[in-house]
């Protein structure tokens, strides 16, 4: 849609178009809109990957029609085409951007009218049977009231990828002042966070998410603690569904984990901001090297390093100057950059283990089942979803969140340990597949 | 009407200085009531100026044309003294008239007299003149309080004016020699001071501060003078104010109200010149003139800057009971003036917008005041909608937030998409405080019935709306004129539960005595009480409801005038209104529906607000301390009305009682001389040339 298409005077009410006619062969499939924060192609991220993956997935099954609203923000202002607030992306059919603006951060809310406008004359033009929110960030938690207004018949799913609607702390349930896990929103406890804003106003804030997240059917979380945190909060258990997040397989044809001597070659696969913990696989190192232990490899893969605090970055980059410095034989930590998902192969073929050194919940972790693609046992922190998914011993291997030291102990283990790699690879299950994902969701629509 | 001002309002009637008996305009003709006092035709007279000095010296002068009966006395007569002049203690002076004319006859008469320390106290004066065959003549006339050295200057200035021949002095000369002579005497020293700041709005008023170590020799009066305008504040109408550094500065050991200040409100300044004289009196009659800058800002920043000043001083005992007795003899009230001033050019000018889906039939109005934060629109929007019965109700906003203007059109035309609610959105040009902005959006509200509603409260339960409904149709017609309803706080604890009256005695220790004052608190009934304690929520008459939530029949609002818009910005309307209908014959009742009122975000409260606070304390008081005591004092008081099984219909025989205006808004915006009270000292338009 670009401006021409759009009503310019907002308070005329739009007379909602038919939804395009097509072959009897495809009318009978179920028209599906997923709603994702950002596209995957221009922003990388979990929730947007996951989101695109079931777009992929639900584009190759006969009985679903699907669409792709994706937010852009400025971050890409050369995707803003003039007085367009919808626009196609890329030719791709089927796939269209939603070009955020004027985004109310505090009350997750639009505050354009036009774009609003837009997005109910999209949702009258497309005729989506069932809306599937992949988030509200960029977008408004009230699209979905204005959703469920504007096709009242329309099924309306959503999909938590971590706990926005509950914390106003990005959503990561970490206290602000300590960095200690939040297991239970509250007034106070939200003030506490953030002592600007009086209990009050997180009050208000629950308040206006549950009013709006009412207007939903069906909720999914790929986790089961995720969805027990979201009962506790006030959602209908009975509404709460769980269906794990499913790829395209990345590791078809790749060779097996080769045979070596030693399993001591890691790897950090994810961005490196302060939650995703790469600090602590780097305080990790400098205990091993500290203990005498140097014969291993840590090698890091990803990016995003200016969105890490100011201390955590300074101290990252410290680590790698230094790092730098040492003569290449005596180099432990290799730092390979951002990497896109062809080239996870070639990058996981480095590595015998993943570490997933998150500090805060991980609703899933993308990367375990990117790992699990390709038979890398995982080192994880035991909390959240990587506890959930990855069981002690039998598939992977836990250490105490947040701790560098226990974290230097098990890989060391790993490292030294004849036979553990090779035990913990033969445990590994496959991963949620893409149609399979897509298969799941497509019962949910359906119901 | 006022009644508390210090000095009522005197008219310009001086003679001017070069032009003697010079008639103005405003002078006693306005303030004089002039009768016969004796059923023969006489002549001519009139008194044009009367001043009387602290020491209880008058001087007087006027004019009597006596070519047809001889003016034999002339008696000067108070409310306590009295004095008669004869013949030969009357000087006559030629007036301009006369001199353009070219006559020679003496026609302007003067005298002065000696009354004693009790004439200063009089503040009107009969003056009567008695011709021969009884052909007498009375003028009323307000006697112009000054301090004896400025009665002297005065009396120099006139007969410094003449030349010979002009002006003829008494035969008896005695008093004349006395106080000319008097004024030659060195003047008391005049104590140190300093004028910190004079700032003026043309259409708003005086703001004066300074100090003054008037220890000694208390400060009497302040008279500010510009271009065509003249404003006195005498020593009362002035507040006083701890300063600290003044102490320290000038090595005092006594501790003193050594700040000053005043405020008169008033349209017409004129900025020609932006310099000012100020002549300065004590008590014991020490002068002093000087000449200073003034600022010119415009009323609302003067309103601010006034407000913002009294928030922010710092007093000797007590600063609750120090800040209101500061504004009690004159501030008060002329805050009060240029606010009102402000509020109705606000009002006047509103935007409107309607949103959504008309509705046909509608139960009530929810009238929203909003102000600084615009986010409560889209709240309560969504946590309004859906409900049961919602769709009966229209919401009005009316904002006193201008800034907030096309943010609050935009979240309207967006929440009309979203959830369809029937809105109407006025938007005020200023801030005009919750009381006028209330009254402005219930004329465009389109039922029978008000809600006002504050943009922090929420319903309790999804059917909330239909349970309002119930009550306004299913009960008595008495107990739903006017009710509340059961608040709670975001904590789950009950808010509110009615409103109640008591008295705080506050005791100020100052200058060594204590004073004690009573003042009216007002409290909510169940604050902070568990969430269901049954006491609270049952449907019963109560004193008075929070204005967080009113429900209101329209008619009733309508007929007790609405909101008071005498509170500056806003507090102690509800229970203003709440009293207003109780006196006329309707108790406000507390029904259970209940909603939810984040009140009290622990924010600071900025020093305007504090110095509005003040002004409405000490107003609401005004109002309200005698009437409320002592049949409405306390949790349980023993009003008739308060008793649920009184008869309602008998509560009806009263008629409604609007709000007491503050003062006759009618006369309020006149500048020109002649409007007969004020709440300074004296305001003067159209008088001297600016120094």
């Amino acid at each position: 849609l670009t401006s021409a298409a759009v009503v310019t005077n907002g308070r005329a009410r739009l007379s909602p178009e038919p939804a395009p006619k097509r072959r009897d062969a495809i009318a009978k499939s179920l028209r599906v809109l997923l709603i994702s924060l950002f596209h995957p192609e221009l922003v990388r991220g979990g929730a947007q990957q996951a989101c695109y993956e079931l777009f992929c997935g639900l584009k190759e099954r006969t009985d679903i029609e699907p669409y792709l609203l994706a937010s852009i923000d400025e971050s890409a202002p050369a995707l803003f085409k003039s007085g367009a607030r919808i626009t196609g992306f890329d030719r791709r059919p089927s796939e269209f951007l939603f070009l955020s603006r004027d985004y109310d951060y505090l009350w997750h809310k639009a505050t354009n009218p036009l774009l609003i406008e837009s997005f109910i004359e999209f949702l009258e033009l497309v005729q989506p049977e069932v809306i599937h929110f992949h988030h509200f960030l960029t977008l408004g938690v009230d699209l979905i009231s204005i959703a469920r207004r504007t096709l009242p018949e329309a099924r309306i799913i959503f999909t938590f990828h971590e706990f926005l609607a509950v914390c106003a702390a990005d959503g990561q349930m970490v206290r602000r002042a300590d960095k200690s896990l939040c297991d239970e929103a509250s007034s106070v406890r939200c003030h506490q966070c953030f002592p600007e804003h009086a209990p009050e106003f997180f009050f208000l804030k629950e308040a206006w998410m549950k009013k709006h997240l009412s207007a939903v059917d069906a909720f999914t979380a790929p986790s089961r603690f995720m969805i027990d945190l979201y009962a506790k909060w006030g959602i209908d258990r009975a509404k709460l569904h769980h269906i794990a997040n499913g790829q395209a397989d990345h590791a078809r044809g790749a060779p097996p984990l080769e045979q070596r001597e030693r399993r001591n070659r890691f790897g950090f696969f994810g961005q490196l901001v302060d939650n995703k913990g790469v600090y602590i696989i780097l305080e990790a190192v400098d205990h091993l090297r500290t203990a005498g232990f140097r014969d291993f490899v840590v090698e890091i893969n990803g990016d995003n390093l200016r969105y890490a605090s100011e201390a955590r970055r300074k101290e990252i980059e410290a680590f790698l100057e230094r790092e730098a410095q040492l003569p290449p034989q005596e180099r432990n930590v290799v730092m390979n950059g951002s990497y896109h998902i062809s080239q996870l192969a070639s990058r996981m073929a480095r590595v015998d283990w993943c570490i997933v050194p998150s500090v805060w919940w991980e609703s899933f972790g993308l990367v375990i089942s990117e790992a699990w693609m390709f038979k890398r046992p995982v080192i994880a922190s035991n909390i959240g979803g990587m506890k959930e998914r990855i069981t002690d011993g039998v598939d992977g291997l836990h250490f105490t969140v947040g701790d560098p030291r226990a974290l230097a102990e098990v890989m060391k283990r790993a490292a030294t340990e004849e036979g553990l790699c090779d035990q913990l690879v033969a445990g590994i299950k496959p991963p949620m597949s893409r149609d399979e994902m897509a298969a799941q969701f497509f019962e949910m629509y359906r119901i | 009407m006022a009644e508390d001002h210090v000095l009522k309002i005197l008219n310009e009637s001086t003679p001017h200085k070069n032009r003697p008996g010079a008639r103005r305009d405003g002078g006693a003709k306005q303030t004089a009531g002039e009768h016969r006092a004796g059923g023969a035709k006489s002549s001519a007279a009139r008194v044009d100026a009367l001043w009387v000095s602290r020491t209880g010296d008058v001087f007087m002068i006027g004019c009597a044309d006596d070519r047809a009966r001889e003016l034999s006395q002339i008696r000067l007569v108070g409310r306590n003294c009295s004095q008669t002049l004869e013949r030969g203690e009357l000087g006559r002076w030629l007036t301009s008239d006369q001199k353009e004319a070219g006559e020679k006859y003496l026609a302007g008469v003067w005298a002065i007299a000696s009354l004693g320390s009790e004439a200063a106290k009089e503040e009107r004066w009969r003056v009567e003149f008695v011709f021969a065959e009884g052909a007498d003549v009375a003028v009323e006339v307000a006697g112009r309080p000054c301090a004896a050295q400025e009665l002297n200057e005065r009396l120099s200035e006139f007969l410094a004016t003449f030349s010979r021949g002009d002006c003829k002095t008494p035969e008896r000369s005695e008093r004349l020699d006395r106080l000319l002579k008097s004024g030659r005497a060195e003047p008391p020293p005049f104590p140190r001071h300093n004028i910190e700041a004079i700032v003026l709005a043309e259409e708003g008023g005086v703001f004066i501060v300074g100090w003054i170590d008037d220890t000694l020799d208390p400060l009497s009066e302040i008279r500010l003078s510009g271009p065509g305008w003249r404003v006195a504040f005498t020593g009362d109408a002035l507040g006083r104010t701890a300063r600290e550094d003044v102490q320290s500065s000038i090595k005092s050991i006594k501790r003193h109200a050594f700040g000053f200040w005043g405020f008169a409100s008033a349209s017409g300044f004129k900025r020609s010149v932006d310099k000012c004289r100020i002549d300065l009196t004590t008590k014991a009659g020490a002068l002093q003139r000087l000449e200073a800058s003034f600022g010119i800002v415009d009323g609302l920043e003067l309103r601010n800057l006034v407000l913002g000043f009294l928030g922010s001083c710092r007093y000797l005992g007590n600063p609750y009971l120090e800040a209101i007795a500061s504004v009690a003899k004159s501030i008060g009230r002329n805050v009060i003036d240029l606010n009102t001033r402000i509020t109705r050019d606000i009002v006047a000018h509103p935007y409107i917008e309607r949103f959504g889906r008309r509705r046909a039939a509608l139960k009530g109005s929810i009238v929203v005041c909003l102000y600084g934060k615009p986010e409560y629109l889209f709240l309560q929007n969504a946590l309004f909608a859906g409900g049961a019965g919602i769709d009966d109700y229209e919401f009005v906003y009316v904002s006193n937030s201008p800034e907030l203007a096309e943010r609050l059109l935009r979240d309207a035309r967006i929440c009309t998409r979203t959830h369809d609610l029937d809105l109407t959105l006025v938007l005020l040009p200023g801030n005009a405080g919750f009381g006028a902005a209330n009254n402005v959006a219930v004329k465009h509200a389109r039922s029978d019935r008000v809600l006002i509603v504050n943009p922090d409260v929420f319903p309790y339960d999804p059917d909330w709306a239909a349970k309002h409904s119930t009550i306004v149709d299913e009960l008595p017609n008495a107990q739903t004129q006017l009710f509340g309803a059961p608040l709670y706080y975001d904590d789950g604890s009950l808010m509110h539960a009615g409103l109640y009256f008591d008295a705080d005695v506050g005791i100020s220790l100052v200058d060594g005595e204590f004073k004690a004052e009573t003042y009216l608190r007002v409290e909510h009934f169940a604050k902070g009480a568990p969430p269901m304690s049954s006491r609270f929520l049952h449907s019963r008459p109560v004193p008075g409801v929070t204005g967080a939530f009113i429900s209101c029949d329209r008619k009733w609002f309508e007929k007790l005038g609405g909101f008071s818009e005498d509170y500056v910005f806003g507090h102690y309307e509800d229970a203003d209104l709440c009293l207003r209908s109780l006196e006329s014959g309707v108790a406000p009742w507390i029904h259970d529906v209940k909603l939810w009122h984040l009140e009290g975000k622990g924010s600071t409260r900025p020093p305007t607000l504090e110095g509005a606070m003040t002004v409405n304390r000490w107003f609401f008081n005004k109002q309200w301390a005698a009437k409320v005591a002592p049949s409405l004092l306390g949790q349980r008081p023993n009003h008739p009305l308060l008793r649920a099984e009184v008869d309602a219909e008998s509560r009806r025989s009263v008629q409604p009682r609007k709000p007491d205006r503050a003062f006759d808004r009618s006369t309020r915006d006149i500048p020109a001389p002649g409007f007969s009270e004020s709440h300074y000292a004296e305001i003067v338009f159209g008088g001297e040339e600016a120094p």
